[in-house]
């Protein structure tokens, strides 16, 4: 037994000096400033990638808002052509008109009256509605108003820097603080570009509905100057 | 989103003693019977959290629906804050590194170790800093870099939403003028055959 007893005693472990622990406290040193520079490079290569991400967006949005202007400028060009048209129809069905009168009889004229009277009173409704909304300048600055107020930004000073906290102030540091600097005076510029894009938009939404409102006319205009037509020919 | 104190401690490197250099509150929102109280309460956990901390270290601790922020530097100087659980914890570091940065800049070394009261102190812009640091979009150029994205996330969502309903109004108006295509080709046979009759007659 007694054999038994000292034999089951395990061997006494040897306990680590103070040379290797200090060994293994520069190893975790050299690993955490390892660490620190390879996050700091992979902070710089992201902003770098931000930055060029940012340049895009503002190519773009400068684009986008150039071709929006110039889709207003046709809008306008459509719109003036529409009352051109108009005009011109105006006159055709008022040439129409005297050709009936001339052509026609007079029994079934006498008959028609009524009805004609009734037709040319519903388009006249139409075409004073349409008349209106493009005549009046109040309603044109109401709207200009309204995008003028959307359009305020106020201006801000230029960013003093102190973006993120400095942990090893060296030159990879420098960097990324100037990226971020430039980053956020490329996130006001495409901010603005957004907020002019959507005045655009905002502006160009009234001539659309003008212009739409002028295409319905036509169409009704056009179609009472067949029927005339129709009637005199049969 | 609330900054309730800012307090500057010092903390004795060798005997761990910490000794209350400079407080401003800013208790507003609270009762004001509450308000005498709730100072006590905080200049406490605020000494008691820079005790306990070590040199060199941040921490923050939360009480209820309150958060304490700690920054204890390497020569002993420290500064709290007491925000609410909004106020993101980046901006309050970020805050209490100025102050520190602050009162460095204004009291020496030297004359620490004369501090023994707040009258002692002749630091006076804790007020101002807490009043700036109040609001982060202006104290924090982050902060403001992220609320310029969202804002602009808002415009281009209205801005996208204005081009779909854009699109519909320009279907619409497709419509309308093949419609108007349409009538002006019937029109244009009508003409031709009126032509044809005027001149037979």
């Amino acid at each position: 037994m007694a054999r038994k007893t000292i034999d089951s005693i395990p061997e006494p472990i040897a306990l680590p000096t103070e040379e290797t622990v200090q060994k293994r406290i520069k190893l975790k040193m050299v690993d955490l400033d390892a660490e620190i520079a390879k996050l700091n490079v992979q902070s710089l290569d992201s902003s770098i990638q931000m930055i060029r991400d940012i340049d895009q967006m503002n190519v773009d949005a400068v684009q986008t808002t150039a071709a929006l202007e110039d889709q207003d400028e046709q809008l306008d060009k459509i719109e003036a052509n529409l009352s051109n048209v108009i005009d011109d129809l105006n006159v055709v069905s008022h040439n129409i008109t005297a050709m009936e009168h001339y052509c026609g009889c007079g029994f079934f004229r006498i008959l028609r009256a009524p009805f004609k009277y009734f037709r040319k009173r519903e388009r006249d409704i139409i075409k004073e509605e349409v008349l209106e909304k493009m005549t009046s300048p109040k309603l044109r600055r109401k709207e200009e108003s309204n995008m003028m107020m959307f359009t305020n930004s106020s201006k801000r000073r230029e960013s003093t820097g102190d973006f993120m906290k400095r942990l090893t102030c060296d030159a990879i540091e420098d960097e990324l603080e100037r990226n971020l600097m430039q980053i956020d005076q490329g996130l006001e510029s495409v901010k603005n570009l957004a907020v002019d894009m959507h005045v655009q938009l905002k502006l160009q939404e009234p001539k659309l509905n003008r212009i739409e409102e002028l295409t319905e006319t036509n169409d009704f205009v056009v179609e009472g100057v067949n029927d005339k037509v129709k009637k005199l020919l049969h | 989103m609330k900054l309730y104190s800012i307090l500057v401690f010092h903390k004795n490197v060798d005997t761990s003693d910490v000794k209350l250099f400079k407080s401003e509150c800013d208790l507003s929102s609270f009762s004001f019977f509450q308000r005498g109280s709730v100072q006590e309460f905080m200049t406490f956990t605020a000494k008691l959290l820079v005790e306990r901390s070590g040199l060199g270290a941040r921490s923050s601790v939360k009480e209820n629906e309150y958060l304490v922020h700690c920054y204890v530097r390497n020569d002993g100087l420290s500064a709290v804050c007491v925000t609410d659980a909004e106020y993101q914890q980046r901006v309050a570091m970020s805050f209490l590194g100025r102050v520190l940065d602050d009162f460095t800049t204004r009291v020496p070394a030297t004359q620490w170790p004369g501090i023994r009261s707040d009258k002692d102190c002749s630091y006076t812009g804790l007020k101002d800093l807490l009043e700036k640091w109040q609001n982060p979009r202006e104290a924090d150029p982050m902060t403001r870099v992220q609320e310029e994205v969202e804002e602009t996330k808002m415009v281009m969502h209205n801005t996208i939403q204005s081009v779909l309903d854009r699109g519909e109004k320009l279907d619409d108006l497709v419509k309308k003028s093949e419609n108007l295509s349409d009538q002006s080709k019937m029109f244009y046979t009508s003409a031709r055959k009126m032509n044809k009759c005027c001149n037979y007659v």
